[in-house]
């Protein structure tokens, strides 16, 4: 048993422990993904909860897994600049629609901020939870950037747009209906605004325009939450 | 060779995108800083996509990965989320819900007005 332990720690220790864990939690989570298909099993949340078994499991120290989850975490800044291409090859759809895509995605950044504060001022949140799950509804990576600018925990960022993403997945063709949203670009332009990615694999699978606005919704979204943001509690 | 050429543009760019953020006299995001650079490089002749395309496709597909070492940290959070977990929950399905309908009916009212005008203009 001892040995073992031992084992552990050298193991462990090494940079590679947690780039190593990391992927094969992301390979895993992707698996139980395809093969489940809904939302519920997202590979976000089925990576977390591979890596988070393993690490309470084998009683690894969360630092020793650090030294190489950040070195991953490190990689966020270019894997957020290539969503700038996803706008360029929408660069059609975005001209021709520009006005109703920046009324949505303002419209609902203001709210999605306001009803976040709304709700923390109700539950009693401290600042540093409220910070984490204002951005909850923009894509993961520019919600962690502005958590960390707030001053909020990436961890309770990336787990408040878990929930946003998810729920918006599984709801969306439900709440189109109830909200009699008849028109495909404000069906994915709402998606995608409320949701991010995770809901923007169930506007594809709705349509091809509710899918490309989906994704387009994805980065005014995140840009007009990181300006909204800005103003209200750093000006 | 082709991959880590570019790369290396787009490191480039992130690290240009953070000395500007470092600069600025507030604070901005420096990701979303080499977002908005990025984007308008690819609107002038100096970076067309095509020269970073296997890199990006790369992440953009993989992005996931990115989020785990982050989300994990939950652990040193525990006693916070054992307390308000369905606080969380119920916060963030609440605001995605009145997110969802105000973008929706904002853009359903957006477009309308302007169909209306469209006919106006052409009566």
């Amino acid at each position: 048993m001892e040995m073992l332990e031992m084992l552990r720690d050298q193991v462990t220790a090494s940079p590679l422990f947690g780039v190593f864990l990391t992927i094969i939690g992301y390979l895993i989570g992707v698996y139980i993904n395809k093969k489940m298909g809904k939302a519920i099993f997202n590979s976000l949340l089925m990576s977390f909860v591979v890596v988070i078994g393993t690490l309470l499991f084998f009683r690894i120290p969360i630092d020793n897994y650090n030294i190489g989850g950040n070195m991953i975490t490190n990689c966020l800044a270019p894997v957020t600049a290539v969503l700038a291409i996803s706008i360029y090859r929408q660069r059609q759809k975005v001209k021709e629609n520009l006005i109703p895509i920046l009324v949505g995605t303002t419209a609902g950044s203001i709210t999605s901020v306001f009803s976040m504060l709304l709700f923390a001022k109700l539950f009693g949140f401290d600042w540093a939870t409220t910070a984490s799950v204002i951005p909850k509804s923009v894509t993961t990576a520019i919600s962690i950037a502005i958590a960390d600018t707030l001053g909020g925990y990436a961890a309770i960022a990336a787990i408040g747009c878990v929930i946003a993403g998810s729920t918006g997945n599984m709801l969306s063709p439900f709440l189109i209906k109830i909200f009699h949203l008849t028109d495909p670009v404000a069906q994915g332009l709402a998606i995608g605004t409320s949701s991010h990615a995770l809901g923007t694999s169930k506007a594809i699978e709705i349509g091809e325009i509710q899918g490309a606005f989906s994704s387009i919704a994805i980065t005014f979204a995140g840009l007009i939450t990181v300006i909204i943001t800005l103003l209200l509690f750093i000006a | 060779m082709k991959a880590f050429k570019e790369f290396a543009i787009l490191l480039g760019v992130c690290l240009i995108g953070e000395v500007i953020s470092r600069l600025l006299p507030f604070p901005f995001p420096a990701s979303v800083l080499s977002m908005i650079l990025l984007c308008i490089l690819f609107f002038t002749p100096i970076l067309k996509p095509e020269k970073i395309e296997t890199v990006a496709n790369l992440l953009l597909g993989n992005m996931v990965l990115f989020f785990i070492p982050s989300g994990v940290q939950i652990i040193k959070y525990a006693d916070l989320v054992r307390d308000t977990w369905w606080k969380l929950l119920i916060a963030c399905l609440f605001s995605m819900l009145l997110t969802f309908f105000v973008t929706g009916e904002a853009v359903m009212i957006t477009i309308r007005l302007m169909n209306r005008r469209k006919k106006n203009g052409n009566a």
